[in-house]
């Protein structure tokens, strides 16, 4: 009695043997065969319709299959391709199986289902990524509480031949989606494939049998060591193409219903449906009655549908999905998304099967990027900084002029800075170290060519001593750390920036950028806020700002006296909580005093921008800057290194959260 | 454009700009020159009654946010009661103390709400933007104005008569269901707004150590 997962030998003419058995048993063995210069799943009579020695080339739009082997010592090989125009979907879920049988006599009706008698089968050469497409079918299907008795009718009488792939094709992604190129479980035999035979690998008690029944000899550790580099080898080949970064993707994708990518896609997609026909887990269908003339007898099928054709959401009155784009992004997000919800595992087993077959080559796994970016998750935020691990080291820079904003806030012109400062990221900060004095963190308000300007308002000795200084005179700075806000999260989009206080000056490079980019953007508004007119800083800038028709600027002060001032009065909120905004198609850029970010961040939100689209900067104690002395913590954060810009959705409850 | 260098101590000033009309609230006029800061006295001659039919009344009212969402027929009524009159710069609309006469809304420019702390001066505790609402106090008890408005700007009014107003909201009940949440949330927004200036978040008590 083997046990399971036990290892034995089939040489290369033992296959016919097994081939033989399975047909002694009464089954029909499917397996890939030539056909129509592809290799398709059809029924075969011995290895010798195998597609022995011949490979596929598989692109976006592109299949090819190339006979007389792949020039490595492949001429003998049968199973040296990856995947095949349709999957064992067409055994398992047939395109059309009859459901019913209807008589209209009269007033009366009758029904009376029709038999499921599926024939037995044996599937030879199914693939990790398949095996993973059964497992999600018997999910959908057989999971409840309603069963397709016909699908689990086909399914309990199919006998799994795996193979384990040894050349994934250009479009292959199963290493990315987790579900191969090893075969580890669902089979009854799994066969990996070397130049002389098989390494045979039993996975059930039927299974079991039939390799007890083949009498076969144990492999060598040669072969067993052979065996297993097939698969190491397959995972390094598709590890040098695209894959699919699934963390995270499906609530990336549910943030991104409104992304402009959708559009791009749809210009290019033809709705022909190649893709979920292709695919071995989408398993949409129709349920149409044919009839004859007089519609008394009708018979009911269960057909392949596809939620790419026009009418699959149509209902009398209209049509929930009359665009392309809707139907491209029901399928993708679907797939990517929603399934996991509604199944728990993501519906796509990365194929690539929709990629190759689609006539116009949209390739799904830049689909996703382009409409669902990857946000550098916060571990890998962490680039080089450009600067002393020793808190106590800094470069220096010199004051080339320095000026006052207001009666308690100065900017700092530097020059003589070392090449990485200058090349630094709106949002990005510098410590800043008079030797006496502890270092402070300040924000670079704007980047030139070869020179910074720092904005700096005096609080403590520190803020009083730098500023106190005279053009010429040197400063220690370390930096620019941090992480500054996220310009490109706006493209396309309308983009609102509230600043109060001190909060504009962190901002200024934003805004620099945006308005030297202003194509890229949607219609742009500044509101900023502050103490009194006297307290408002960089006045020059804001007036030119608002002489300029591509950016809107709205001021407001907390307090005025009367004669003094004829501009708003009142908190920087009232300035656009009644303002027109398209909350979906709009990011904001919030800095200030936390509780007015608060307010601000809840007051655009309540105008239904997500909290991934709102970005705040923090602030906390800091005195090294780079994540190492522990000052700047914030819950699970150091403000220094994983901020200090966040977006509301990372800060979750820390933003309102007392003493944290 | 370089940015010039201020004097110690010396206050920001502002050019004067003049304001288009706009759904933002624009960068600020200019400070009066020395001696302007007494405002002139509230009077009629300050404000210039326009002859505005009904209908354009009912659809300027409707434009603007306290009437966005009435029913039509308490939109007539309001418009009824109403007149509409334009005031310049500078021009005291209401003051403190006395008797509300009229609910107003503005449709256009800006006023300020000030009021008058000794040893001060007058001090603005908010400014109203275009089709907010002043003059609440002419449906509350004891209907006399909480502060004395100023128009920052010329500015365009809608005022409703207060007593004609107030009788009506007693037995039109559709009237009163389209008036009162919209005062409410004109308030509850001001008050909002008047906690957080009172927190002065933007002065300088931050926890800042440096």
């Amino acid at each position: 009695m083997i046990e399971l997962d036990t290892r034995a030998w089939l040489p290369r003419e033992g296959l016919d043997r097994l081939i033989a058995l399975l047909r002694e048993d009464g089954r029909k063995v499917v397996g890939p065969t030539v056909r129509d210069a592809a290799i398709v799943y059809d029924e075969i009579g011995s290895s010798a319709d195998l597609p022995t020695g011949v490979t596929d080339e598989q692109a976006p739009g592109r299949y090819r299959i190339h006979k007389g082997g792949n020039g490595n010592g492949s001429a003998g090989r049968s199973f040296d391709f990856a995947s095949s125009p349709t999957s064992w979907k067409s055994y398992t879920y047939p395109a059309s199986v009859p459901l019913a049988r209807a008589r209209r006599d009269g007033d009366e009706v009758e029904y009376s289902a029709i038999g499921h008698d599926a024939p037995r089968l044996a599937y030879l050469g199914v693939r990790a990524c398949d095996i993973a497409a059964l497992a999600i079918h018997d999910d959908v299907l057989t999971g409840g509480p309603y069963i397709d008795e016909d699908y689990a009718d086909r399914r309990g009488k199919a006998f799994i031949v795996a193979v384990e792939c040894a050349v994934p094709s250009g479009t292959c992604f199963c290493a990315s989606m987790g579900t191969g190129p090893e075969v580890s479980n669902g089979f009854d035999i799994a066969l990996t494939e070397l130049d002389e035979g098989y390494v045979v690998k039993t996975g059930s008690e039927a299974g079991q049998q039939l390799v007890e029944r083949l009498e076969l000899e144990a492999p060598s550790s040669l072969q067993m060591h052979a065996a297993a580099g097939v698969g190491v080898e397959a995972r390094a080949m598709m590890s040098e193409q695209l894959g699919v970064t699934t963390e995270g993707l499906k609530d990336r994708l549910v943030a991104q219903l409104e992304a402009k990518g959708w559009d791009e896609i749809a210009e290019r997609c033809l709705a022909c449906t190649n893709c979920t026909m292709a695919c071995p887990t989408c398993f949409c269908t129709d349920v149409r009655q044919t009839s004859d003339l007089l519609a008394t007898e009708t018979v009911s099928e269960r057909q392949w549908a596809s939620c790419f054709t026009l009418d699959f959401a149509r209902v009398a009155h209209g049509n929930f999905r009359p665009r392309v784009k809707d139907r491209y992004r029901q399928w993708l997000t679907h797939k990517f998304s929603t399934w996991v919800d509604q199944f728990g595992t993501s519906g796509c087993v990365g194929c690539g099967r929709c990629i190759t077959w689609c006539p116009v080559g949209i390739d799904v796994r830049e689909s996703l990027l382009q409409v669902a970016p990857l946000r550098p998750p916060m571990e890998q935020t962490q680039q080089p900084v450009p600067v002393s691990a020793n808190p106590g080291r800094y470069s220096i820079g010199t004051i080339a002029e320095i000026w006052a904003e207001t009666q308690n806030v100065y900017t700092l012109k530097m020059k003589d800075l070392p090449e990485s400062v200058c090349a630094g990221l709106p949002g990005q900060f510098l410590m800043l170290d008079l030797p006496g004095f502890s270092a402070v963190p300040i924000s670079i308000s704007r980047y030139r060519e070869d020179e910074i300007f720092l904005t700096i308002r005096t609080e403590g000795a520190s803020t009083r001593a730098i500023t106190s200084l005279r053009p010429g005179s040197q400063i220690g700075l370390r930096g620019p750390v941090g992480r500054g806000w996220p310009m490109e999260e706006a493209f396309g989009r309308d983009v609102i920036i509230v600043a109060g206080g001190i909060g504009l000056p962190p901002l200024r490079p934003l805004i620099d950028n945006i308005l030297a980019r202003r194509g890229h953007f949607g219609r742009v508004k500044l509101f900023y806020g502050a103490r009194a007119p006297k307290d408002l800083v960089f006045t020059e800038e804001l007036k030119a700002w608002a002489e300029r028709d591509d950016i809107g600027i709205g001021v407001t002060v907390d307090r005025a006296k009367v004669g003094t001032w004829s501009g708003a009065v009142g908190v920087v909120t009232h300035l656009f909580d009644r303002e027109p905004i398209d909350g979906s198609h709009t990011t904001a850029y919030i800095c200030g005093p936390e509780k007015m970010m608060s307010a601000a961040s809840n007051s655009l939100a309540g105008r239904g921008i997500l909290p991934e689209h709102i970005y705040l900067s923090m602030e906390r104690h800091m005195e090294c800057g780079i994540g190492l002395c522990g000052h700047c913590q914030m819950g699970k954060y150091f403000v220094c290194k994983d901020g200090p810009v966040f977006s509301r959705r990372e800060l979750g409850v820390s933003l309102d959260m007392e003493g944290l | 454009m370089a940015l010039r260098p201020y004097a110690a101590g010396q206050a920001a000033l502002l050019k004067t700009r003049a304001p288009p009309r706009r759904s933002i609230a624009a960068l600020p006029n200019g400070p009066c020159a020395e001696g302007q800061t007494a405002l002139r006295p509230a009077a009629a001659q300050d404000q210039r009654e326009l002859m505005t039919d009904l209908a354009t009344l009912v659809s300027q009212i409707d434009a603007t946010w306290f009437g966005s969402g009435m029913s039509a027929s308490s939109m007539e009524r309001l418009a009824d009661m109403a007149r509409e009159y334009e005031a310049p710069a500078r021009a005291r609309l209401l003051r403190e103390g006395d008797e509300t006469k009229e609910l107003s809304v503005l449709v256009d420019g800006r006023v300020a709400l000030t009021e008058h702390v000794a040893g001060r001066g007058s001090v603005t505790l908010m400014t109203v933007e275009p089709g907010d609402v002043f003059g609440w106090s002419a449906l509350i008890t004891p209907f006399k104005a909480t502060s004395t408005v100023v128009s920052l700007e010329p500015v365009k009014v809608i005022a409703f008569d207060a007593a004609a107003l107030r009788d009506e909201v007693r037995s039109d009940c559709e009237l009163a269901t389209g008036i009162y949440p919209k005062l409410l949330e004109a308030l509850a927004r001001r008050l909002g707004a008047t906690r957080h200036q009172l927190l002065d978040l933007y002065g300088s008590e931050q926890t800042e150590p440096w």
